[in-house]
């Protein structure tokens, strides 16, 4: 993982790693410990499950051949919003539109309860807009979340 | 990631001591989650007291070591962080476990 860095006079800064769950994992608390510094921003909790979602998705799903990939992530805070954008140079997983906003269903017996299905749903339900798409073979996920809004 | 266990009575508290339960450390949780439980009767109390954070990686890897119980053994969940919380509202996780709000209150509640 790179060192961030931070531009706090525009609230925004950029980062990289490369796509593994472990980067992906430290590289999650690192945003969210910068974004737990910017007085304007609200949505640190929010933040680090979409963006922990958003980057296994990319480990997952984008390099599923098991290259060594990387990811390049930017954050700006700009009046009420807050804009993350995740760019890959993996597989274009989404391109055929992306997974579905319900989440699993629970009435079900004890042993058929889903263990997954739960990313995307939690992308959607607390960003309010994920917008995607694929250029020169880069994917490019833009997630926005609303600031000083009730949270969910 | 590491599990303490300590065995009360037919109640097995399972204490996780990582911070974190996401997409890099979720197997091993699993593992060691299996290995803790296995044959166990009664009643399982996971204590997420010290758990800061946990992804859908990490909440499936729970609901795995609850299947696992089978119908031996019934598993309740303790001390969520405000983002787990979360978590576990959004997924309606919150609706399949018995959630306390610390350790202390989930071993004094009468078994479900």
């Amino acid at each position: 993982m790179k060192d961030m860095m931070p531009d706090l006079e525009h609230q925004k800064f950029s980062t990289a790693c490369s796509a593994t769950m472990e980067d992906a994992s430290q590289t999650v608390q690192a945003v969210v410990s910068e974004l737990r510094s910017w007085p304007s921003v609200d949505v640190a909790d929010e933040v680090e499950i979409v963006l922990a979602e958003a980057l296994t998705n990319v480990v997952e799903h984008a390099y599923r051949d098991g290259t060594a990939g990387w990811i390049r992530l930017r954050c700006r805070a700009c009046e009420d919003r807050l804009v993350l954008s995740i760019l890959d140079g993996g597989g274009g997983a989404l391109v055929k539109g992306l997974p579905g906003a319900d989440m699993p269903e629970l009435e079900v017996d004890t042993s058929n309860l889903p263990e997954g299905g739960f990313g995307w749903p939690l992308i959607q339900s607390l960003a309010s807009s994920v917008g995607y798409r694929r250029r020169l073979g880069v994917n490019r996920l833009e997630i926005a979340f609303q600031l000083g809004a009730v949270p969910a | 990631m590491s599990l303490v266990a300590n065995k009360n009575g037919d109640t097995l508290v399972l204490s996780v001591e990582s911070t974190r339960i996401d997409s890099a450390s979720a197997i091993a949780f699993k593992d060691e989650m299996f290995n803790a439980t296995r044959g166990t009767q009664g009643r399982v109390i996971l204590d997420l007291t010290k758990v800061d954070f946990v992804d859908s990686s990490g909440l499936g890897a729970i609901v795995a070591s609850m299947k696992a119980l089978g119908d031996a053994a019934k598993m309740d969940i303790a001390g969520l962080s405000p983002v787990v919380e979360k978590v576990f509202r959004l997924t309606r996780m919150d609706s399949v476990f018995r959630i306390f709000p610390d350790l202390p209150s989930a071993q004094s509640a009468t078994p479900a």
